[in-house]
């Protein structure tokens, strides 16, 4: 309960931030953006499907740890930035690409995708959920990316507040090559 | 001293905007020029919003700035994986050099 009310003021201050962003800071609309901020607040109630155990999840921590970790993925993104620049830029495009799965230890729901998000900002890394895998297409085949993506997935669990769980996918236990193109 | 700060910024923008187009143009499948789209364009725009925001006259304004990168960040995002999916589902395979 407590933690619900909690949830609740945590997206109306959010949602009155963005009120107050887009309106300049102006005072007019205010009594508006207050209504909207609270209706939109209060709908999660209404459409979320009630969490069964323990752990309630609200908005605002999981904002709150993904602007803690803001910095390292703003940082991972410039170096990827500046990586596929120079391969676009140099005369001889330095590309050998190739496709791999990752077997996700993360449950499924938004955290995956959000994980596919970041991976695509990544230094030479793209990335599309496919059930229990997560289909990376890399650019630079000799390199090996199973390290990075393993810290990255337990980054994202604690951005959601979730569990990582030994891996869903019957598939193979390392970075497997693979070149069919199953759907 | 912020003007030309913001000037270099809005350069080095322009220039991974620049460099993502490029890669769009060279690059030989539909997997690697998502590389370059998604990569360098989100950079060029949050470097070019840096260099806005300091010439912002309001904080209002900077904060407006920061969450259309942000949101552009996110569609972009959403978009890529939506584009790769499209392209796995109709069997397009990667080019391998």
């Amino acid at each position: 309960m407590i933690s619900q009310l909690a949830g609740l003021l945590g997206r109306f201050t959010l949602f009155l931030g963005i009120w107050w962003l887009l309106t300049d800071g102006r005072q007019a609309g205010l009594m508006f953006g207050g209504g909207i901020a609270a209706a939109a607040a209060m709908l999660p109630l209404a459409i979320a499907e009630p969490r069964d155990a323990g752990k309630p999840r609200a908005l605002l921590p999981t904002v709150l740890r993904g602007l803690v970790l803001l910095p390292f993925f703003l940082w991972q993104s410039l170096y990827g930035g500046i990586d596929v620049a120079v391969r676009a830029l140099k005369p001889r495009m330095p590309l050998a690409p190739s496709v791999f799965d990752y077997r996700l230890r993360l449950p499924p729901g938004p955290a995956p995708v959000m994980l596919a998000s970041l991976v695509s900002l990544m230094p030479g890394t793209l990335a599309t959920v496919s059930g229990a895998r997560l289909r990376v297409h890399v650019l630079d085949a000799t390199r090996n990316y199973q390290d990075e993506l393993e810290l990255l997935e337990a980054q994202v669990a604690w951005i959601f507040d979730v569990a990582l769980q030994a891996p869903q996918a019957p598939a193979p236990n390392v970075w497997q090559h693979s070149t069919e193109q199953d759907v | 001293m912020i003007v030309s700060l913001s000037i270099a910024l809005l350069l080095a923008g322009v220039g991974f905007f620049f460099a993502g187009t490029v890669g769009l143009l060279r690059f030989p499948d539909v997997y690697t020029r998502l590389h370059a789209l998604t990569k360098a364009d989100n950079l060029g725009l949050g470097l070019i919003v840096l260099g806005l925001m300091l010439r912002a006259e309001t904080g209002a304004a900077a904060g407006k700035l920061l969450v259309i990168w942000l949101l552009v960040l996110t569609a972009s995002g959403a978009a890529s994986q939506l584009v790769a999916s499209w392209a796995r589902a109709r069997r397009i395979r990667p080019w391998q050099g």
